[in-house]
């Protein structure tokens, strides 16, 4: 995984409300995780996505939480959030992300111009 | 001071003077600045008007005092149907009133005659920055980030240039609210119809609005809808032979309609909503939604309200765990944030804190 993608992880990780973003291999093993809240991938080795494997994309609306899982390099990538969170600007990060995994031509980012707000 | 890299490729600055030896004084001075921008001219406000409807201008220097038409009717004439042009006047009878007035009318920038070439270049480039100043964005799909600007209630000026074409537009929002647009002599709605239809665009992004008067009646998610079903009534006629021998798209239910619990309340509850296209019984999606129950189940994220998923390149569909599997099919023109908040809304009273709510199915 390159380093610009563990940079788009934590710009991720820093939008306002995401609790956590994981990388799962099609098999379910964990290839890479990070949480804002320690709690937010507690029984993440037992998930099993294979029946998402034709999905494009999926936003799965839970009681407490809000999962947005994304087909990604042989596997899936899940931002784990609250249902309040900017979900659109989630989508954005990782359209930009997987569009461009390596992080080449990389654009001065328009991010921040939708946090700063979020945050205020 | 260097431009950045901004939506727009080219930057065409615009210098306009009845002065025939102050203007290739200073075409030939600001030539050698060229790598930043292509400098255009005109002789007075007339022939400025002429190159303004014929050629993408990012920027206006004009002369004060011009026959024919001066610079305050050209700066008059370009916040009328080129608001995200800015203006810089020049003049060499310069008076506190005068420069008042020129501010006050809209210009971008008051400067006194004589000047050195570096400081008007250094002007220049400083206002062209102030263009990207929210930042730029690459290969992006017009319609979502549009929707996030209406969501976050932004006030700014987009100017965005088509990554097939390369068309250049701009769009002008004040909290949100779409108030103009503009491809190059087209206005209003209709040229907010022609950005939208663009599959991907480059854009930068201002952090204000020149524009203050909505000249837009109808709301982001209608004109986007109008712009999608407009592009796809123009390929239809090609798309035609193609779809009656294509097998069905990954989004296309292979069920029949059954009438369902749910259907007739969510019929009424998304009523008036784009974007959905019909709400049927997808039975083929039971496997599909245990998977995410085990995943809630695992987590420790509690019961499951309802699902979006998308397998092709359509709108995708939303699954409802309520025993029927309904599902809502909807079109890429949906506001699908909006319609999750609406869905979780009303699914709100099922995850109450009574107990007995939370062992129910949920209800809309």
């Amino acid at each position: 995984m390159s380093v610009q993608m563990h940079q788009k992880f934590s710009e991720i990780l820093s939008i306002k409300g995401v609790v956590g973003v994981a990388m799962l291999s099609r098999s379910g093993r964990v290839v890479f995780q990070a949480a804002a809240d320690t709690a937010a991938w507690q029984g993440i080795d037992a998930l099993n996505l294979a029946p998402c494997e034709n999905l494009q994309e999926a936003d799965l609306f839970f009681e407490h939480l809000r999962l947005y899982v994304r087909p990604a390099g042989g596997g899936f990538f899940l931002v784990a959030m609250h249902p309040e969170a900017p979900a659109a600007m989630v989508r954005l990060n990782c359209d930009t992300l997987f569009s461009n995994p390596d992080g080449r031509k990389k654009p001065k980012k328009a991010g921040w111009f939708f946090k700063k707000r979020a945050a205020s | 001071m260097p431009l950045p890299r901004h939506a727009t490729t080219t930057r065409r600055v615009l210098i306009v003077d009845d002065n025939q030896e102050a203007l290739f004084s200073l075409q030939e001075g600001m030539a050698k600045y060229g790598r930043h921008f292509e400098i255009l001219i005109a002789g007075d406000g007339k022939v400025a008007v002429q190159k303004l409807s014929a050629s993408s201008i990012d920027l206006i220097v004009t002369d004060m005092k011009m026959p024919r038409m001066d610079g305050l009717a050209l700066l008059k004439h370009v916040q009328a149907r080129y608001a995200d042009i800015p203006v810089i006047i020049m003049s060499g009878f310069s008076t506190p009133e005068m420069e008042r007035l020129a501010r006050e009318s809209g210009a971008a920038e008051f400067i006194e005659k004589p000047f050195k070439i570096s400081y008007l270049h250094d002007r220049i480039v400083a206002i062209l920055n102030q263009q990207a100043d929210g930042g730029t964005l690459h290969k992006v799909t017009a319609s979502m980030f549009l929707q996030l600007i209406e969501m976050e209630q932004r006030t700014c000026t987009l100017r965005l240039q088509s990554e097939a074409t390369g068309q250049r537009g701009a769009l002008f929002f004040h909290r949100g609210q779409l108030l103009d647009a503009r491809v190059d002599e087209l206005r209003e709605e209709a040229a907010a119809r022609k950005i939208f239809s663009w599959d991907e665009v480059s854009l930068s992004i201002q952090l204000s609005c020149p524009v203050t008067r909505g000249r837009i009646e109808n709301d982001l998610q209608y004109i986007l809808f109008e712009a999608m079903r407009q592009k796809d009534e123009s390929r239809a006629p090609e798309d035609a032979g193609r779809s009656r021998q294509a097998s069905p798209a990954p989004d296309t239910p292979s069920v029949t309609q059954v009438p369902v619990v749910l259907t007739e309340t969510l019929r009424r509850a998304l009523s008036g909503w784009h974007g959905v296209d019909r709400i049927y019984s997808d039975t083929a999606a039971r496997d599909l939604l245990q998977c995410f129950n085990d995943t809630g189940r695992s987590l420790s994220a509690g019961k499951l309200a309802f699902a979006f998923v998308r397998c092709g390149d359509g709108g995708g569909r939303v699954l409802v765990p309520d025993g029927a599997q309904t599902a809502i099919a909807l079109s890429t023109a949906c506001p699908r944030e909006k319609l999750f908040q609406e869905l979780m809304r009303r699914l709100h009273g099922a995850f109450g804190e009574n107990a007995d709510e939370r062992a129910n199915a949920p209800k809309i």
